[in-house]
């Protein structure tokens, strides 16, 4: 079961605008870890299965896929924790 | 195959509900329905999703009939920024393939794919294409009909429920299109259909096959124009990216809280909302030169009443004047005061609108002075609503019932399903 959650990124904006996450920032009851994004495998417009849609990354974070929505103006996570 | 006139009709299956669901994917699984709140009874239903169509759901009952035939019904409220946000990303998409691209209302369009061949090739492929991007980007489903001009994608889009892809072309229109019942055809209304139906004429084919002199003792000119569309001829263009669909009419309607019994709770409501059109009017720099009002009761039946004026106006209390008047010759009283049939929907619209310029023929009797200050009134009434809000100042008859007058129409207002004209 995957679950959308809402997350602060740290974003580059590079010289033509184009725009690249460079570490998400996850919050839970042990507090606020930075997590570097590795690598991003593919970017594409696509819908989420956890709802809405936008532009798609697709990263390995710590060795693992996940997918990285960034929709209208903030970013969301496909997550397997509901919080 | 190249064609040589490409239209597709692309419709988004209930928008409001399939956005809705596309957000909330949870939402799929139960009986659901956007609408208006309740207790403020705008509680229509706008759009279902295919679980509440089960339950025999229609879009525009009441909530309250909804909720008899599915006391489970979910009802979510509009969130018409998302709607108009999603709906322009889907129209960005065709736009991607052409530069006419027509929208009809929010969530219907026709795309020209015409001269796109020369670069898309195949335009069913590329119309395919089109349909799978949205699917994929966006997560919605759109149904497509394809077809030599507009009237027919029109029909197109609504003819295969199950795949949402229909293509009708020159050679098997005759097959496709003729057995459809007459009201399928575009402007065919329950009054128009029950004319035909009247004289013998069922489907589409049928007026096809009409002489349009018969048609045109029935119609008049639509007559001609029935005919026309019923067998393809319609050669209107899909209009350009550019061109700005110009407004042809203002107007506001609201659903009150209660029952209007009287006059006084007419004259409350028209306030509002002449002040409304009025305003919307000024800002898009255009007077009107027919008021009419719309008026629908309880049992959900209408009537609607319009007026030519003498002198093309912007101004609230000229627009309020004719509503009244039209309501006081329109509507059936009892001994009482009281209305015979209690109303519920009441609607103002201004339209033949022309330019607002200073340049105005006078007229001798009117009091021209009177009318100046009329209009520089209003305008202070409105630089205090801009600046202070809605409610700050306001003419006391609103306050007689402050309930029943407690909307804002102007700033409320939401956009409806366009017009062909």
């Amino acid at each position: 079961m995957l679950y959308k959650r809402y997350i602060p990124v740290v974003t580059l904006i590079g010289k033509e605008g184009e725009i690249t996450p460079v570490s998400i920032i996850w919050e839970d009851i042990n507090g606020q870890r930075n997590y570097k994004i590795d690598k991003i495998v593919d970017i594409r417009k696509a819908y989420s299965q956890v709802g809405g849609c936008g532009i798609r990354y697709e990263c390995i974070i710590s060795g693992k896929k996940r997918k990285l929505y960034y929709e209208k103006n903030r970013w969301f996570i496909e997550s397997l924790k509901p919080y | 195959m190249k064609w040589d006139r490409c239209i597709v009709h692309s419709d988004l299956n209930h928008c409001y509900a399939q956005i809705e669901e596309m957000l909330c994917p949870d939402l799929r699984n139960v009986p659901m329905a956007v609408g208006g709140s309740e207790e403020s009874r705008h509680g229509i239903i706008l759009a279902k999703n295919d679980v509440a169509k089960e339950y025999g759901i229609k879009t525009a009952e009441s909530l309250r009939e909804a909720y008899k035939k599915c006391p489970k019904l979910l009802i979510v409220h509009p969130h018409y920024q998302e709607y108009i946000y999603y709906t322009e990303k889907v129209k960005d998409i065709y736009r991607e393939y052409t530069d006419r691209v027509e929208s009809f209302g929010l969530d219907e369009a026709w795309i020209d794919l015409t001269d796109s061949q020369a670069i898309f090739g195949d335009p069913v492929k590329c119309a395919k294409v089109i349909q799978n991007r949205i699917a994929d980007e966006l997560g919605l489903k759109v149904s497509m009909g394809i077809s030599f001009n507009k009237i027919f994608a029109k029909l197109g889009s609504d003819m295969d429920k199950e795949s949402g892809f229909s293509v009708i072309t020159k050679h098997n229109y005759k097959e496709l299109v003729y057995p459809l019942p007459c009201e399928e055809l575009l402007f065919v209304g329950r009054a128009t259909k029950e004319k035909l139906n009247a004289n013998g004429i069922y489907t589409i084919g049928d007026i096809a096959n009409c002489e349009i002199s018969h048609l045109n003792n029935l119609f008049g000119k639509n007559g001609e124009m029935l005919w026309r569309f019923a067998n393809g001829y319609d050669d209107t263009l899909v209009k350009h990216n550019d061109e700005k669909r110009e407004v042809k009419s203002v107007g506001n309607g609201i659903t009150a809280i209660r029952d209007l019994v009287n006059f006084n709770d007419v004259r409350m409501i028209f306030w509002v909302l002449s002040e409304s059109v009025a305003q919307r009017l000024k800002e898009i720099n255009k007077r009107a030169n027919v008021i009419s009002i719309s008026l629908r009761n309880n049992k959900l039946e209408s009537f609607t009443r319009q007026k030519k004026i003498s002198e093309s106006t912007n101004l609230s209390y000229e627009i309020m004047h004719v509503a009244m008047e039209l309501a006081y010759k329109n509507i059936e009283v009892n001994k009482d005061g009281t209305f015979k049939d209690k109303y519920r929907t009441v609607t103002i619209s201004a339209s033949k609108l022309e330019d607002d310029s200073d340049i105005i023929q006078m007229n001798l009797f009117i009091d021209e002075i009177r009318r100046r200050k009329d209009a520089d009134l209003e305008r202070a009434f409105e630089k205090v609503r801009n600046k202070y809000g809605h409610d700050k100042i306001c003419r006391l008859v609103v306050k007689m019932d402050e309930q029943l007058t407690d909307f804002n129409p102007k700033d409320d207002h939401v956009i409806h399903p366009e017009s062909w004209f």
